[in-house]
């Protein structure tokens, strides 16, 4: 990922960063942005298995770096809280490099599924219809829609899907994983595009079956494909 | 509310489903789409038919609206058990549907295996590709055997 998207002559808004749930509060966390201050966030240096130093810069400047500011600052000191010594020094802008688009796989797929839009009648050697480019779009703006509010939820990228046409005309969204599966087929409904889904964990394990309309992200759909990670 | 069963299937019966290789992954499993619902599923009971049957089959019946001949290199094989299609929820009915014409239609051939079976479900789909195996088949008979009985 780039850096020249970057706009360095906007200031930045630290109050649009959130800080993550798991994070508790033993260090404070000091940073030199302009309108400085401390978090008071603990950052385990010791743990393992889950990486909060990693979620932590992601949940305080993934919003600058998608809002196109940029900090004012080029490093962050992690102190103890009980010495002020410094524990880690980290470089804001190789962090920020480091921070992963989470559409970026997704965008992939949806390049690479676009040659269904090529499709004649008799696709499938049968009586296949062609895939509407208004249906292709909406369903992968409203699936990228749903990869992003789980990243913004929770800090982390699920799975993408295939892109897959299906003879009616509608398209697959198919997740096929050891843990989950998914499937939500997009087509048209008295002209408007409607979503139908099913998904569960294997074997009917939690399994979540509905549909919903595409004007906006379902709660209770995003929290299921959490599972999709 | 059971499946309604028309024919004297036993539980591992196969049903054999031929599916464009649009709907395959890569590791020839099969991706919900080749379960598309219309007007039932068609698939071939393996009482009556091989695997390769049904491919000649396929390369026996011309593409939609086209006096040309599917491609049976295009197609795959997959079986699904009566079993497991019956743990399925929501399959309304498996009838035992053999076609035949006489005399036989050219572009349509008939078939004393063929078998439907009514869903229509986005759930349906999903289960479909769980339990869907693919069928190794000789594609050298089978296109022997369509380039035969094509000429």
């Amino acid at each position: 990922m780039s850096l020249n998207v970057i706009d360095r002559s906007k200031s930045s808004l630290i109050e649009d960063c959130i800080l993550h749930p798991k994070y508790e509060n033993n260090y404070n966390l000091s940073y030199d942005f302009a309108d400085s201050g401390s978090y008071g966030v603990e950052i385990d240096l010791n743990e393992d298995g889950y990486d909060k130093e990693k979620s932590l810069l992601h949940t305080r400047f993934r919003k600058h770096y998608a809002a196109k500011f940029a900090p004012i600052t080029s490093h962050i000191h992690v102190f103890q809280q009980t010495n002020r010594s410094i524990l880690k020094k980290i470089d804001v802008w190789r962090e920020l490099a480091k921070i992963e688009n989470p559409l970026q796989t997704f965008n992939e797929v949806i390049e690479k599924s676009k040659y269904i839009l090529d499709f004649t009648e008799g696709w499938d050697e049968d009586a296949g219809i062609p895939i509407e480019p208004v249906l292709f779009y909406t369903s992968s703006k409203i699936i990228s829609d749903y990869i992003e509010a789980i990243y913004n939820e929770k800090g982390f990228i699920i799975k993408s899907p295939q892109i897959n046409p299906v003879p009616d005309g509608s398209i697959d969204f198919e997740w096929r994983m050891e843990s989950a599966r998914m499937l939500i087929n997009f087509r048209y409904e008295q002209k408007f595009i409607k979503a139908y889904y099913y998904g569960d964990l294997q074997n009917n394990h939690i399994p979540i079956k509905g549909s919903v309309p595409t004007d906006q992200v379902y709660e209770h759909l995003m929290k299921w494909m959490q599972f999709l990670k | 509310m059971g499946i309604a069963i028309n024919g004297d299937f036993t539980d591992d019966c196969l049903l054999y489903r031929n599916s464009h290789i649009q709907f395959i992954n890569d590791d020839l499993t099969a991706k919900a789409a080749a379960f598309s619902p219309k007007e039932g599923m068609s698939t071939d009971w393996d009482r009556y038919t091989s695997a390769e049957e049904s491919l000649i089959r396929v390369g026996l019946t011309k593409k939609h609206g086209s006096e040309n001949f599917k491609d049976p290199n295009m197609f795959k094989i997959f079986s699904l058990k009566i079993e497991d299609i019956q743990m399925i929820q929501g399959v309304s009915s498996i009838d035992f549907t053999p076609i035949n014409n006489t005399p036989e239609i050219l572009g349509s051939p008939n078939n004393p295996s063929h078998t439907d079976v009514w869903f229509t479900d986005v759930e349906l789909r999903v289960k479909f590709a769980g339990i869907a195996i693919n069928v190794p088949v000789n594609i050298e008979l089978v296109n022997l055997a369509v380039a035969y009985s094509v000429k």
